[in-house]
């Protein structure tokens, strides 16, 4: 692993530094009415190593970047090799913390409030990642397709439909409960 | 009709950079894509600095290339800049970077903006920024 590739960058000409020519019909505005650059919501990076993932045709590079919610792990490889109950309490932890504005301290009542929030979401849960048909494919294909692709997958959808939870905490502790058998009830319906 | 280069990247921003090490790698810094008001009543608005960085690539010989803004409900135009040279290497395949660094930019509403390159007389690409 010795042969390393480095970005050549490009050439760049100087900077063109000028003033905006402002068309005479638009009004000059005051230099007290200033504006602000309000910046762009970025979700956590999804760290894969490539290297190491079974097949790579499938993967989708700009998916595979994005996990861990803003504040939590980046990557994904850690959170897999945690234990269920640090999961849970991370989970527990932001849940509690979002509903009642404050952080709790007991880590019994942070995983008592990950795991009613996921017999609650159980059944919507399965409705949001199975139907999925990458998630599907993954699954249930003739061949299965690349597991990176899938859980970027999931992640995206999952993102666009919870807040106030750590989804990348969340997909891991899916995965602990088992994909298939979350998905195995929905296997027959075909997707939706 | 010059041969319009193909844009690779068109990203607004708060500043650019060149690694001091290598000077031709560039880092964005505050990538743009909405700027709010900070102040009541909050148009006409004045945007101290704004940059369009550009990296083109097939391009071919020399030709100019400008910055221009339109507010899209009317079509008006808003603020063009001056036109820089752009000149190409022998090699279409090169990426090129383009900077502009424009400033004192007046939005007279909020809405959406099309921030557009033209190349030698003609519209090449073109990226939205909203006003609020």
């Amino acid at each position: 692993m010795n042969k390393r590739g480095q970005n050549e960058g490009f050439r760049v000409l100087d900077d063109f530094v000028c003033e905006a020519i402002r068309d005479p019909a638009v009004p000059q505005a005051p230099p007290n009415k200033r504006g602000q650059n309000e910046g762009v919501r970025v979700l956590g990076e999804l760290s894969f190593d490539i290297a190491a993932a079974p097949e790579q045709d499938d993967v989708n590079p700009q998916r595979s970047r994005e996990l861990a919610q803003g504040g939590d792990l980046s990557d994904f490889a850690v959170l897999m090799r945690m234990p269920v109950d640090a999961l849970e309490e991370r989970i527990g932890g932001e849940l509690v913390g979002t509903s009642l504005g404050m952080k709790p301290t007991d880590p019994a009542i942070k995983r008592s409030a990950a795991r009613n929030w996921w017999r609650s979401h159980l059944g919507a849960l399965r409705g949001v990642i199975c139907n999925n048909r990458i998630v599907r494919e993954h699954l249930f294909g003739p061949s299965e397709k690349d597991r990176n692709a899938a859980i970027a997958t999931i992640f995206d959808v999952m993102t666009a439909t919870y807040t106030g939870i750590p989804v990348a905490c969340l997909i891991a502790l899916t995965c602990h409960y088992g994909l298939d058998k979350l998905c195995n009830d929905c296997k027959e319906t075909g997707p939706g | 009709m010059a041969i319009k280069p193909v844009v690779r990247y068109m990203l607004l921003s708060d500043d650019w950079r060149l690694d001091p090490v290598n000077n031709q790698r560039v880092t964005i810094v505050g990538l743009i894509s909405n700027i709010h008001a900070l102040d009541d009543p909050p148009f006409p608005l004045l945007y101290k600095e704004m940059c369009v960085f550009l990296a083109l690539t097939d391009g071919h010989g020399q030709g100019e290339g400008k910055i221009a803004c339109v507010y899209e409900a009317s079509g008006q135009k808003i603020f063009e800049t001056r036109p820089r040279a752009i000149t190409f290497g022998p090699d279409p395949l090169e990426v090129l970077g383009v900077p502009f660094r424009i400033r004192d930019i007046s939005f007279p509403h909020a809405g959406l903006y099309s921030v557009q390159f033209w190349y030698e007389g003609e519209l090449v690409e073109e990226r939205p920024l909203r006003l609020r």
